[in-house]
């Protein structure tokens, strides 16, 4: 034991050396990054689904959304022009899926990424739009 | 330590180095340490308040009641031309504190201070400008004009020929001018922006080309971004 006193001591220094370590380690891992593109996403398909509920309709009713959510017939022909003109206000960047009372258009949403998220109200009911970056 | 409480012990010397190494070690670690914690914490500073500044002016800009927009996200081409720093500084006070820049698909529309970097929120929007278009139709047997273009109003300036009465002007089956005695000259009427309009004439005579004239607002509408980066 008399050889003990060296080794003790740098053994204590170790110590503290992981113990400082470890609470250093928790100011570099421990910062979460803040997900700024959130409300960028939000803005997105509120902006969205504020243009396409106020778009002028082509042929009757009073909105063109109204005039392509007017019943099943009228969704399952119009949804690709609803599809291209949704792709046409989003920046190119941007996915998106527009879900109706009659069916969706646009991608499948995947899972793991931030989407904004935007619901607007006609009198054919509510239309939910879903955008993220691709 | 506990090398310093033996003193008894002969070997207790040899410990001073070691302790002096360990004091060291343990003080360029806490520097080291202390130098990451630093680092870390000027990182996490994301500046929340130009955040706020560039989202909310941003919502801000594109709302109904805002000075650029006519409707909730469709901005008007003239009073776009028409804006200016004192314009933007009395309708939206917090861009006295903080350089802000407003742009429209990446031209400048507006700045205030000098912002360099910063944080920028983009809103999508339509821009809708207006022209006025005239139309001198020639009608036929049914005396039918359908305007072209959606609007909310046009102007019908009627120059009937002489022994001719314009008794009523219908807009989609609404009667929107109407005088037993002959209607001439200008006349205001206001239309629907959600109908294509055709327009009826009811005369007691012929109405040869060049008796109706109408001028309508048309509507012609582009798709922007409207770009905010607040700095500071």
């Amino acid at each position: 034991m008399d050889r003990a006193q060296l080794p003790v001591s740098l053994l204590e220094a170790a110590l503290g050396v992981v113990v400082i370590l470890a609470v250093a380690l928790g100011f570099v891992v421990g910062v979460p990054t803040p997900d700024t593109r959130e409300p960028q996403l939000t803005a997105y398909a509120n902006d969205a689904a504020t243009i396409l509920v106020n778009e002028p309709p082509e042929h009757r009713d009073a909105t063109r959304l109204a005039e392509v959510l007017a019943d099943e017939r009228s969704f399952q022909r119009e949804r690709g022009e609803l599809r291209d003109r949704t792709g046409a206000i989003l920046p190119d960047n941007i996915m998106f899926r527009v879900e109706t009372p009659h069916g969706a258009v646009g991608f499948p949403v995947p899972g793991g990424v931030t989407t904004g998220e935007a619901t607007v109200t006609t009198v054919e009911g509510a239309l939910t739009i879903r955008v993220w970056y691709a | 330590m506990n090398g310093r409480t033996r003193e008894a012990s002969e070997r207790a010397q040899t410990a001073l180095p070691a302790l002096a190494i360990a004091l060291l070690v343990l003080t360029m670690v806490t520097g080291i340490g202390l130098a990451l914690a630093d680092g870390a914490i000027g990182a996490a500073d994301r500046e929340p308040g130009e955040r706020r500044v560039a989202v909310s002016l941003a919502a801000g800009l594109v709302a109904p009641e805002s000075p650029l927009t006519e409707r909730a996200n469709v901005l008007d081409e003239e009073r776009l031309s028409n804006v200016d720093q004192r314009q933007l500084r009395t309708a939206f006070p917090v861009t006295d504190e903080t350089a802000v820049r407003v742009e429209l698909d990446g031209d400048p529309l507006v700045t205030t201070g000098t912002p360099r970097t910063g944080t920028t929120i983009r809103r999508l929007v339509v821009v809708e400008g207006r022209t006025t278009e005239r139309v001198e139709p020639s009608l036929g047997w049914q005396r039918r004009v359908t305007l072209p273009q959606r609007g909310a109003g046009a102007r019908l300036t009627l120059v009937p020929p002489a022994g001719t009465n314009v008794t009523t002007v219908r807009a989609n089956d609404r009667v929107v001018l109407h005088d037993e005695d002959g209607l001439a000259g200008t006349y205001e009427i206001d239309l629907s922006r959600f109908e294509t309009t055709t327009l009826q004439f009811s005369a007691s005579g012929p109405l040869p080309d060049g008796s109706v004239e109408v001028e309508y607002d048309a509507l012609r509408t582009r798709k922007a971004t409207l770009a905010v980066t607040a700095d500071g």
